[in-house]
């Protein structure tokens, strides 16, 4: 269970402020934040992340209150419970397919990389249909074969909540479904919670809650 | 640290021009001070170890640089020329043994350094192969000069002629080279030695020729009159030294009036040295004495003088090296702002970042740094050969 109450945030001196008195979503469910730009989805996905701060209120996942963790608890939390997975897919061109997955063993040393893990690395992406390119340089990869990668990444450490900001904005419409269809399958298999920020509306059907930042917004600001 | 260094070295690998690109700045900024300090060392301690060994030079009134540079190092235009009279002189003085140096031709480009025994026994050169001077027309050859060459004992060696242009010179001489030298790391492996009587040859104040007395070719006699025949200039004369013709060599004037273009004085002990300065330097005479490791100071005082300029140049190009290098740092740094902000929001650190930065520039240095390390070693090895083939 993801909880947020009373929440304020502000980008330092701007005017955006995005205030949230109360949010539940329920562990296992498929969430959508939909609504015009610059209203505070992205945001609201980083602060559930921990990569931002709210001036004032708690986020609650699972029995972990996230605002009442420091910097290196948040990270540690970060990316051992949440997946991650962006638009412009963010793979680091200097690593093959196989390392951008491992990507979080590589940076923080509370994930130990052991043969199971890499096992499993090269599992996954078989199941993605990614395991005769293990080696192949990101650069040598379609827009579909990215954001497999992508996806991957966010899956390997198993997290608990999977965070994806408009992860098929930039793809063909097969390869949309074909992405929504893992991460889908991902959340059966292991009880994850899945919020994804989209502007597509085709793909809400899949969903059990579509949240409009635009009503949500204008509840919360008044 | 594993991963650190792993993720550096990615980096590093995938961005191949841009690295061997700082890797050779850095390289060039390590490496050329060495090496500039190295060379300069290096050819001082050469310089000076040749000047050490030499007590006083004595040669005729002009520059005296260009007259230790030639004494020493067989380099710069022979000076005007001083008689065998000064050898005579500081032999009669028994203030030191006097060993003349008639340098002024060449052969195949390797100066021919005319003049006697004691020269050899007062450098410590020793035969290689072949034997000493025998007689007239021998030669010894130089350690690089007979590898350079490839001549060995027995072959022949003719004399450069002074200008291609003027037919009345003198004939070149071809030489039979005796021995040759063992290798020294001195100027003398790129010197060819004759006594001074064959460079007197070589310097057409001697020759050979037919018998005037006993020839019937009436060409090459001129004029007969009693006791005395005048040649004409058919004679044939003798552009080689055999064993046939040797005894028809001779030299015409007094031996003390013939040229030499510099005296090595050895003095038998510190009161005569003085002595022997005193003489020169009170003397009106048209000769020089010189302390040849004054003069080797003076120069390279000089020379020091220029390596400042090289070294305030060297400051520069460090300066603008590193100044490169931060700019170089900085725009990377800006173009991965999105791959360090990935990192962070999956679960970096920021601490860790700035590491894996530092990790890549500490290889990119390191690989900059051995590298200059293993030039300047590789310089170390092979730079006395270079240096002695510049300066000779």
């Amino acid at each position: 269970m993801i909880t947020i109450e009373n929440l304020d945030f502000k980008y330092g001196q701007s005017d955006f402020d995005l205030r949230i008195d109360q949010l539940s979503i329920e562990p296992g469910s498929k969430v959508s934040f939909v609504g015009p730009s610059g209203l505070g989805k992205t945001t609201l996905l980083n602060l559930i992340g921990g990569i931002l701060v709210p001036r004032q209120g708690t986020i609650k996942i699972g029995k972990i209150v996230l605002t009442h963790l420091d910097d290196a608890a948040r990270r540690d939390f970060r990316i051992t419970s949440i997946g991650f997975v962006f638009q412009d897919f963010e793979l680091i061109d200097y690593l093959n397919l196989y390392e951008n997955i491992l990507l979080p063993w590589l940076i923080n040393s509370s994930l130990k990389l052991t043969n199971s893990v890499r096992r499993q690395a090269r599992s996954l992406a078989t199941d993605m249909g990614l395991g005769d390119k293990l080696n192949r340089p990101i650069s040598k990869l379609s827009q579909g074969e990215k954001q497999r990668v992508a996806v991957c990444r966010a899956l390997l450490p198993g997290p608990d909540v999977l965070l994806a900001d408009e992860p098929t904005g930039n793809l063909d419409p097969a390869y949309k479904q074909l992405i929504l269809d893992i991460l889908f399958e991902h959340i059966s298999k292991t009880n994850a919670t899945l919020i994804m920020v989209t502007h597509d509306h085709s793909l809400l059907k899949g969903f059990d809650k579509v949240i409009d930042f635009q009503d949500f917004q204008s509840i919360n600001k008044t | 640290m594993y991963r650190t260094l792993l993720l550096a070295w990615r980096y590093i690998a995938f961005h191949k021009i841009k690295t061997a690109i700082l890797i050779c700045c850095i390289t060039l900024m390590a490496y050329l001070p060495l090496a500039l300090h190295w060379f300069v060392d290096y050819s001082q301690a050469y310089l000076m170890s040749r000047a050490d060994s030499t007590p006083l030079i004595i040669g005729a009134k002009g520059s005296r640089f260009d007259l230790a540079l030639h004494a020493l190092y067989f380099q710069a235009n022979p000076p005007d020329v001083i008689s065998m009279q000064q050898v005579d002189n500081i032999r009669n003085s028994n203030f030191a043994l006097p060993i003349p140096l008639y340098v002024r031709f060449s052969a195949r480009g390797f100066p021919i350094v005319g003049t006697t025994l004691d020269y050899f026994q007062f450098r410590g050169l020793k035969i290689a192969q072949g034997t000493q001077l025998v007689r007239l027309g021998d030669c010894l050859l130089g350690a690089e000069v007979a590898q350079k060459l490839a001549l060995k004992p027995g072959d022949r060696l003719i004399t450069d002629p002074e200008n291609v242009f003027d037919i009345s010179s003198t004939y070149p001489l071809n030489m039979r080279v005796a021995g040759i030298l063992e290798k020294t790391l001195s100027p003398d492996d790129y010197a060819v030695f004759v006594d001074t009587k064959s460079a007197w040859i070589i310097a057409g104040i001697g020759h050979g020729h037919q018998d005037l007395t006993k020839t019937t070719d009436n060409q090459a006699v001129l004029k007969r009159e009693p006791g005395n025949v005048i040649a004409s200039a058919a004679l044939m004369q003798y552009t080689e030294i055999t064993d046939e013709n040797i005894d028809s060599f001779h030299f015409h004037g007094n031996t003390e009036n013939f040229p030499l273009t510099a005296v090595i004085a050895i003095p038998h002990d510190q009161k005569s040295q003085t002595l022997l300065i005193g003489r020169y330097e009170s003397k009106n005479t048209d000769a020089q004495i010189l302390n040849p490791v004054k003069i080797v100071n003076e120069l390279m005082g000089m020379i020091f003088k220029v390596k400042r300029f090289f070294d305030a140049n060297v400051v520069l190009v460090t300066i603008s090296t590193l100044l490169f290098l931060v700019l170089v740092v900085l725009l990377s740094l800006q173009l991965r702002r999105r791959e360090m902000e990935t990192m962070f929001k999956l679960g970096c650190s920021r601490l860790t970042i700035f590491w894996l930065q530092a990790t890549e520039l500490a290889i990119i240095l390191a690989a900059g740094f051995a590298l200059a390390g293993g030039l300047a070693l590789v310089t170390i090895q092979y730079a006395p050969y270079l240096i002695r083939e510049l300066l000779f």
